[in-house]
Formats: C-alpha cells, sequence, structure tokens
C-alpha cells in the first residue's frame, strides 16, 4: 500500500511534547483552584497540593510546566518557521464547503451514516483539504486559546499587570482552558474512538498515512 | 488557641506609635500600612465633646469574607488558631481579597506583588517578641494574646467585660477584634465586594465552561455508544463515502 508523508518528525514532537504538557499543566492547574472553581472539588485539590509539597509548591510547579510548554513551542518554531507557518496559514483558511462540512458532520457523528440519511439528515460531506474543517477549528481553537493562556499565565506569573487586570487573567485563563478542554474530547474521541481515523492516530507516530485514507478524508490534500 | 487583638480605645491618644513600629517591623512601602487608627472628630458644640481615637488592623475574622474570594486559597483561615494568613508563594495578587474585606485592611505590595495585611507580627512571634503594635502602644491601648489561656493580658482584659466586635451591616464577619466597653467611630466600615472579574467566573464563565465540557461529553458518550453497540453496516461504507 502506497503511503504518503504527513507529518514530520519535529511535527510529531511537537505534538506529543504538547499533549504531555498540557495534560500536565491541566492537572495541576486544577489543583491551583478551590471551592466552587475546583473541576474535580477540594479533595483532589487538596491531594495534589500535598504531592507537590503545598499550595505554593504546586503553583511554582505550574509555572516551571508553563516555561517548558512555551520552551517546546518556541524551540519548534525556531527550527521549522516554514511549517509552523503554513500550518497556521491552513488551520485559519476556511474554504467553500467547510461550513456545510461543519454542520453536516455532528449528526453523522451521533446517528451514523445510515441513520442520519435515513432520519432525513444531508450525508454527503464536501471535499476537504490537508485539514477536515473539525480538525481546522480545533487548530483554531487550541491556538488562540495556547497564545491567551501563555499572555495571561506570564501577566499572572510575574504580576507585571495592575491588579485589576490579574483579576481578569485568572477569569480568562479558566475560560480559555475550559474551551481547550472542550475541543480536546472532541479530538481524543475522533482518534481513539472513531475506527475509520485510526490511520491518523498511526501517522502521528510513524509520520504518514495510507494514499486511499488521505484520498478519502484529505480529497483536496495536495 | 484562640489569638486575639483586646483594644481599649478609650487610652488611645493618636500617638501613631502603633503605625510606625508595624511598618518598621514589616517594611510596608512608602503610603502603605498594616494598622490604622480612625478619629472620630469631637463636636464642639455638645456638652460633651466626646471625640475618639480608635486603633485597628486586620480583625482575623471567624468568617473572613477575603477567604472565599482567593481563586487560589492564598488566603486562609488557621482554624487552630484563628489566625487568617497569606500563602506569599500561592498568591498571584490578583487583588480580588482587596475589596473583599469590609475593613480595607488589605493592599497589593507593589514590590512583592501579592496581597499584604496583618499576621500579628508573625516573624516576632517566632522570636518570642509580641507584634510591633502592642509593644511599642505607650498607653496599652492595643493587648495581644491567647484567649484561650486565661493568664494572658489579652484574656485578662477581656475577662467579662462588656465589648464591641465592628461589623459592616449585615455582614457577620465575627472579628477577633474585641473593643472593651464601647468605640468609636463605626460607621467606616464598607460593603465587601467580589470585583467583577471573580463574580463573573464563578457566576457565568466557571458554569458555563462546565455546562460546555458535559455537553461536549455527553454527546460523545452518545456517539460512542451508537459505534460500540449499532453496528449498521457504515463500517463498509466509510471508505466510500466519509471525508
Amino acid at each position: 500500500m502506497n503511503k504518503r508523508m504527513r507529518h514530520s518528525l519535529a511535527d510529531r514532537c511537537m505534538h506529543w511534547g504538547n499533549a504531555l504538557l498540557w495534560l500536565l499543566l491541566f492537572f495541576s492547574g486544577a489543583g491551583l483552584l478551590q471551592g466552587g472553581l475546583a473541576p474535580f472539588g477540594d479533595g483532589y485539590t487538596a491531594a495534589v497540593r500535598k504531592l507537590a509539597g503545598g499550595g505554593s509548591g504546586l503553583l511554582r510547579l505550574h509555572i516551571i510546566l508553563g516555561c517548558v510548554w512555551m520552551g517546546i513551542f518556541s524551540l519548534y518554531i525556531a527550527l521549522n518557521a516554514k511549517s509552523a507557518a503554513s500550518f497556521l496559514r491552513e488551520i485559519f483558511s476556511v474554504r467553500p464547503g467547510d461550513l456545510i462540512w461543519l454542520r453536516r458532520k455532528p449528526a453523522i457523528m451521533l446517528l451514523g451514516e445510515h441513520r442520519a440519511a435515513a432520519l432525513g439528515f444531508e450525508t454527503k460531506l464536501p471535499p476537504q483539504g490537508f485539514y477536515n474543517m473539525g480538525q481546522k477549528a480545533f487548530g483554531m481553537l487550541s491556538v488562540t486559546a495556547g497564545v491567551t493562556l501563555v499572555a495571561t499565565g506570564l501577566i499572572m506569573a510575574t504580576g507585571f499587570a495592575p491588579p485589576g487586570f490579574a483579576g481578569w487573567c485568572v477569569t480568562i485563563h479558566y475560560i480559555a482552558c475550559g474551551l481547550t478542554l472542550a475541543g480536546l474530547l472532541v479530538h481524543l474521541y475522533m482518534t481513539l474512538a472513531v475506527p475509520e481515523e485510526r490511520p491518523g492516530l498511526k501517522s502521528m507516530f510513524s509520520g504518514s498515512v495510507p494514499e486511499d485514507y488521505a484520498k478519502h478524508h484529505h480529497a483536496n490534500w495536495e | 488557641m484562640k489569638l486575639a487583638m483586646v483594644i481599649d480605645s478609650s487610652r488611645c491618644v493618636d500617638c501613631k506609635a502603633c503605625m510606625i513600629s508595624c511598618s518598621t517591623a514589616n517594611e510596608t512601602p512608602p503610603g502603605r500600612h498594616r494598622n490604622w487608627i480612625k478619629t472620630k472628630p469631637p463636636e464642639y458644640s455638645a456638652a460633651r465633646p466626646g471625640g475618639h481615637f480608635q486603633p485597628g488592623a486586620c480583625m482575623h475574622c471567624e468568617y473572613p469574607t477575603c477567604v472565599p474570594a482567593c481563586p487560589s486559597g492564598a488566603t486562609w483561615r488557621k482554624t487552630e488558631t484563628g489566625e487568617v494568613l497569606i500563602d506569599e508563594g500561592l498568591c498571584i495578587g490578583c487583588g480580588n481579597c482587596v475589596p473583599a474585606c469590609p475593613y480595607g485592611a488589605r493592599y497589593i505590595h507593589g514590590k512583592r506583588r501579592v496581597a499584604d495585611k496583618c499576621d500579628y507580627c508573625a516573624s516576632r512571634r517566632v522570636q518570642g517578641l509580641e507584634p510591633a503594635c502592642v509593644g511599642t502602644c505607650l498607653t496599652k491601648a492595643r493587648v495581644f494574646g491567647d484567649l484561650d489561656d486565661p493568664g494572658s493580658e489579652a484574656a485578662k482584659r477581656l475577662g467579662k467585660a462588656k465589648f464591641v466586635q465592628l461589623e459592616y451591616p449585615g455582614v457577620a464577619t465575627r472579628p477577633a477584634m474585641f473593643y472593651v466597653k464601647e468605640t468609636a467611630p463605626d460607621n467606616w466600615m464598607r460593603k465587601p465586594e467580589a470585583p467583577a472579574s471573580l463574580r463573573f467566573l464563578s457566576d457565568f464563565a466557571a458554569p458555563g465552561v462546565k455546562t460546555l465540557v458535559g455537553l461536549v461529553g455527553f454527546g460523545l458518550l452518545a456517539a460512542l455508544a451508537r459505534v460500540l453497540l449499532l453496528k449498521d453496516g457504515d463500517a463498509k461504507q466509510q471508505g466510500g463515502a466519509h471525508e
């Protein structure tokens, strides 16, 4: 079977580094919130803080992890400026048919193609490029939210802002993380639970996808 | 142990030694103070003009309004002693606690970028010293100690005396600062307020984000159940039709 290169080694390293750091940041950050804001409750918060040697230890760890996260991206951009730019160009360009794709896909995911068609949903999906519109939407979300998380995180960590603004940084940091989490759930579902997307998951290890997968899922990929 | 400050405000002569010694001991930035003296100006037209000075500081409330305003838990109440403390390593200087205090006892330390307030001079107490304001008070208007220890200055003064706790009307903070007999002024407290950013976070953003994540999760579980339980032949078709 013919293979087609999809993700360079640098892309793959960045993806898995990002994945690891994002999860570590999420679970350490969740332990920094308490009361009604604590996503997993005060018990989780207390347990993680104990693990990190107290609340201040956890905050320090979270900030260090954030710096490593920024470091991964800085390194990736420094070494792959061209592919980083083409990634951004790709995810932020919405082409004709993309919005139709986005409208039709959820019913197919929920009901299955046959049942969706039987219930009167339109199931013909417009051809997609290197990324489909769902992937692009998650890309837009995670890039925008990532920049927001870094900016608000830096302000909170350094105190480089008037006090009232640091309060808003907490709120914005929370929202940016929550929206990314919602997108991440869909991302994880697509890769882990949908059998037809298995080649996509494998390509994040091997770098390449089968030619017929590329043709069927990303017909406009040049 | 129940740490408290017991104040006989009728003894206060407004010398401000407590404020100066506090600023020196705790290196508060210029223009900022951890403690204060409020003044009720005399009414000279009255038969008894009755001016009054009232020393104060963080009241180390039993039900502090600053603690729930802190998103990270840097501000907390030590139940064993009743102290309200700030974990500076966990404080991000967001400033939510500042308007949440009805006494205006907190400020953001410009250099250290953390909230700051009276901690009963914790660094002095570990050396066996009294809080600076208490040690320096010429008229002994302020005394400090453990109310559970009958031998402490605070317990002796409070004894069975009548006392006043200052509270903003309707906000039962139960301060650990007792004014024996009576004190004035009693109208300077302000309504504790959660900043707009915190209200927006806890009233809209957090429930909104939780609902969104929940809905997405629920939808994906439904989709997963469909994939696992209902095999409707799509699998054979997928190679052909899907994008």
